[in-house]
């Protein structure tokens, strides 16, 4: 217990109370997913529903992971997602910078194309950059997952609206010290900014890793598919949905998102010692 | 630079491969032909498909069949159309049959015709009510592949319950009304199961419904909307009546949901596609049964659905002939009769159920054998329209979930569809 | 070599620091924008190579396109619901695990959960939770005396629903990118409040919001542009109708629609431009706006 949890009992009950109720809200859905996952195929259609299942069945994990070549599809998302968030995190720290921090011309025009990232429905670019990879010869190699997002409008905005926050005598005295603009952003911006990196970085390996469209039309064997594709194996209609496996397999794609939650969650939240002179 | 040794013991090699690199191409190189197909890369129908394929490459030297898995019907047609639009279809893929018009007054289909005349195809022997969307302006574009029919289950426990007689659900939709409340079961305000459940507001059931009133949906040419007439009113007015009024019909847009009610007992009846019998076969812990979907004036109607095979234009002579061979040793009594059997769908052939592995197959699940027989005795062909999704489900579907899942006034929505149908369909 | 002036330096640096960024921008959203400009001018199936020149058609015909009002209205009514209780909602849960609190980072991780879960589980999850008859939702209102409804299977209810769910998916992704930023706002500041005696409701208006304010501003451009463009929940909780009877059709389902089931390429562009267009003139706006109401230190 820390002293201002001491110093206010009231309010820090409340918000416990608080926090612990909405947190019930939110996990319903997930602790419906966790019983279903190792349910009996009889339990999965019972009213009313069944909270507890009548056989532990843990061999549903390895049932789902066996229906697919899931350990290929795990490779695949890996290699796929590190790529596009380390690119990402790359271009759009060196793009925030310039757009939070250098004068040139066209900068606020050149910013809103950025921007426009986030704008354009996916379905208007994909004929386009279909055919542009095809052109490439690149269709169905792990460059057609990645490298149309090489660029982040999400990202850059993200990280410029932070590198704005950086107080100006911070980076003053460190041109006066005659640091180049490559050092000051290494140096200076990008550990002050450490929340807003971890940020991104798991909401982009969140999206990434998730993403079902653009994998599934310009790959064609098996073996380039990502984990996202696997899960049509337990929801093709015309197999009928296995509930069970599906929450299963649900579980083992999510995991290394969660995981990675876990261990970036540090670096954004308040309490932990502060890098940088600020604050 | 390399040093000049290892360029020699390089050019060496090269010099080499040539002989092995030319030779065997003039002699035999199997022609290689690409096959897209709506399924995940996994389970028991894919597995089903790898083994027919590898039969077939193991027999055909000269044809290297490679298939590629395309998740979904819908996911299929994306790839499709991706892949059209930049150039470079497969050789030959399966499609859902609503979509063939499209693509074959566009051009992108190749017609079958010649080529089944030149290798002779026994068309005589296919059940007719699958060959319905294989034509678009009096050509052959598309071989029917993974087919199925609408089918009514019914819970035989759940009918011997309600007092009815075990074995002889309703046959007619007025016998319907009479016994459902019978069937439905209900605890305070809550319905605890309905008399019968389906996706009566998408358009494969109610246009089997259309049918069995006398009517269609859509003129033969293809160019007027007929849902505001007599058959097409009077079956969404049954609907409305059984659902909203009488309250013994649940209409569930979510179409494996319905199967997953049905197997826990939450409706004694539903309408679902013939190919929901392997899961129900393999899920359901009560005595069941099939049936036709009850009838109305015209009969009973199961209307036929699901994939057909299709090449593309663009491929050459040679890999046509080559995936047509495919397509015709696929379609063969022993091929389909081995599909049907792995995967619920509909053997395409008469002779193919006197294989002696789909004749034991039947032994031991003597429901299947039934339901192929209903699917084609009643079977009839779905609608062949130019646009069916921009001319026909644009309205004609909101106008169904409009009065079967809102509150809208069936005539009144079915004609607002129909004037809104024909602008589009009427101004070709 | 030519002497740079310190002016020129800058912007040169500032054009290496883009061009990385730069190039794929321009390969891939900028030239398909463009390519996209031309097919609204066209009227194109998709299918065939045959293009046809119409002038500005595809945009005058968005005017009679009786569709377009309803789907307007529907991405309308989604994004405003989406967007303010949406950071409502993730504000509120920032603010809570901003505190110290017993076991915080496990109650942090429940509500982030949702956010992680792939479309293809949470759409079948939320599919039978919401089951008029058999789902989980309503068997729980019930169960507590409250009224239970159709949910996606009423034309008045559907997009209600579909949103109650996003809201539930994107909170914890809201309150993470809120955490970052009061990450960035000092304990001191808040101590030396606390010292002039400032109450809590004071702290949070005068010092909270605005030294927040640069995360907000971020938080309401980039949801309200993604909620604007809504497209894949509409698609999986709708089963593909936008129904029923249209009640969740969203612009870009509009456009998707046009594009790859009727076959209307040009005036599928047409509409994406509208999309980007307000989309664009929504985040000027803002950005117009912000100057009166965002601090930065």
């Amino acid at each position: 217990m820390s002293a201002r949890m001491r110093r206010r009992p009231i309010e820090s009950l409340a918000a416990h109370l608080a926090v612990i109720g909405l947190a019930a809200l939110f996990f319903l859905p997930f602790l419906w997913m966790l019983v279903t996952s190792v349910k009996p195929d009889n339990d999965i259609f019972l009213f009313p529903p069944r909270w507890i299942p009548s056989v532990w069945q843990f061999r549903n994990f390895a049932a789902a992971w066996a229906k697919a070549p899931f350990a290929r599809f795990y490779i695949n998302s890996v290699v796929v997602t590190a790529s596009i968030v380390l690119i990402q995190l790359t271009t759009a720290a060196l793009a925030a910078y310039a757009f939070a921090r250098l004068r040139f011309p066209g900068k606020s025009l050149l910013f809103l194309a950025y921007l426009s990232v986030m704008m354009i429905p996916s379905q208007v670019t994909l004929i386009p950059n279909f055919i542009t990879l095809k052109k490439l010869g690149m269709l169905n190699t792990y460059w057609a997952l990645i490298l149309p997002f090489a660029a982040t409008g999400f990202g850059t905005f993200l990280i410029r609206q932070h590198f704005l926050s950086i107080p100006q005598e911070l980076l003053d005295a460190a041109v006066v010290d005659g640091a180049g603009h490559l050092r000051i952003l290494w140096q200076i911006c990008l550990p002050t900014a450490k929340p807003a990196f971890a940020t991104f970085g798991l909401l982009a390996t969140m999206w990434h890793w998730n993403d079902f469209f653009w994998p599934l039309i310009v790959t064609s064997s098996v073996e380039m598919r990502t984990l996202p594709l696997g899960l049509v194996v337990f929801t093709n209609s015309e197999q009928g949905t296995s509930w069970n496996l599906l929450m299963a397999a649900g579980i083992f794609t999510a995991l290394p998102i969660v995981l990675l939650f876990l261990i970036a969650q540090r670096h954004f939240v308040q309490g932990i010692a502060r890098v940088g002179i600020k604050g | 630079m390399p040093r000049p040794r290892h360029m020699l013991v390089a050019l060496l090699l090269l010099a080499m491969a040539i002989p092995f690199w030319i030779t065997p191409a003039a002699a035999q190189r199997p022609v290689t032909i690409n096959i897209w197909f709506p399924l995940p890369t996994g389970g028991p129908l894919k597995e089903a498909m790898d083994e027919l394929v590898g039969r077939f490459n193991a027999t055909h030297t000269d044809i290297r069949v490679v298939l590629e898995l395309t998740g979904d019907y819908w996911q299929n047609y994306q790839k499709l159309q991706t892949s059209i639009v930049a150039g470079s279809p497969p050789d030959g893929a399966m499609m859902e049959l609503m979509q063939m018009p499209e693509f074959a007054d566009a051009g992108i289909l190749a017609p079958l015709d010649e080529l089944a005349k030149q290798r002779d195809f026994n068309f005589a022997d296919i059940y007719p009510a699958l060959l319905g969307n294989s034509y678009w302006k009096g050509k052959l574009y598309a071989i029917p592949w993974q087919r199925s029919t609408t089918m009514m289950y019914y819970n035989v426990d759940a009918l011997k319950e309600a007092g009815l007689p075990e074995f002889s659900p309703p046959q007619t939709w007025d016998e319907f009304r009479r016994i459902a409340p019978k069937l439905v079961q209900r605890q305070g305000d809550q319905v605890m199961r309905y008399a019968m459940e389906g996706d009566f507001n998408h358009d494969w059931l109610y246009e089997g419904l259309v049918y069995s009133f006398g009517g269609k949906l859509v003129s033969d040419d293809g160019r007027r909307a007929l849902f505001s007439e007599a058959p097409a009113l009077a079956a969404l007015t049954l609907l409305r009546d059984l659902a909203k009024r009488d309250k013994v019909l649940y209409v569930n847009p979510n179409f494996s949901g319905i199967i997953e009610n049905f197997i826990a007992g939450r409706s004694a009846m539903i309408v679902h596609s013939s190919f929901a019998l392997s899961i129900i076969t393999n899920r359901a812990r009560f005595r069941w049964s099939v049936a036709p979907i009850p009838a109305g004036p015209s009969g009973s109607v199961l209307n036929a659905g699901g994939g057909n095979f299709v090449l593309f234009a663009k491929t050459s002579p040679e890999r046509q002939r080559a995936a047509w061979e495919f397509i015709k040793w696929m379609t063969s009594p022993a091929s389909t009769a081995f599909y049907s059997m792995k995967s619920g769908y509909l053997p395409l052939r008469a002779s193919a159920m006197k294989e002696s592995q789909l004749d034991s197959y039947y032994k031991q699940f003597p429901m299947a054998k039934k339901s192929v027989e209903l699917s084609f005795n009643y079977g009839k062909g779905r609608m062949v329209v130019l646009d069916v999704e921009k001319g026909v489900r644009q309205f004609l579907n909101p106008a169904l979930e409009a009065v079967l899942l809102g509150s809208a006034d069936p005539k009144q929505a079915l004609e607002e569809a129909t004037s809104k149908a024909n602008a589009v369909l009427g101004g070709k | 070599m030519p002497r740079v002036s310190p002016r020129g330096r800058e912007a040169l640096t500032g054009f290496a620091f883009l061009l990385p960024s730069l190039i794929p921008l321009v390969v891939f959203t900028l030239y398909p924008l463009a390519n996209s400009g031309y097919l609204s001018l066209v009227k194109w199936n998709l299918l065939s190579p045959r293009k046809e020149f119409v002038g500005v058609a595809n945009y005058t015909r968005m005017a009679s396109d009786p569709a377009l009002l309803n789907v307007f209205t529907n991405t309308a009514v989604y994004t405003v619901a989406v967007v303010s209780i949406g950071i409502v909602v993730g504000l509120v849960l920032a603010l809570l695990l901003n505190r110290p609190l017993w076991l915080r980072p496990i109650w942090r991780g429940v509500f982030f959960l949702p956010t992680v879960v792939p479309l293809a589980v949470l759409s079948g999850l939320w599919l039978w939770i919401y089951d008029p008859h058999f789902g989980l939702m309503n068997y729980l209102l019930r169960s507590i005396g409250l009224p239970a409804s159709q949910w996606l299977q009423s034309p008045t209810s559907a997009l209600w629903a579909i949103i109650v769910m996003m809201i539930w998916q994107t909170a914890g992704y809201n309150m993470v990118i809120l955490l970052a930023g009061l990450q960035n706002i000092s304990e001191e500041l808040y101590e030396a409040a606390r010292l002039d005696g400032a109450g809590r409701g004071a702290i949070l208006a005068r010092i909270t919001v605005p030294l927040l304010s640069p995360t907000l501003l971020f938080i309401v451009i980039v949801t309200s542009i993604q909620a604007f463009r809504v497209f894949d929940p509409i698609w999986v909780m709708s089963l593909g109708t936008g129904g029923p009877a249209n009640s969740t059709a969203t612009l870009v389902f509009h456009l998707y629609r046009q594009a790859f089931m009727f076959f209307e390429a040009g005036y599928a562009s047409a509409i994406a431009y509208l999309v980007v267009g307000v989309a664009l003139a929504f985040t000027v706006a803002q950005f117009w706006l912000s100057r009166r109401w965002v601090t930065y230190e």
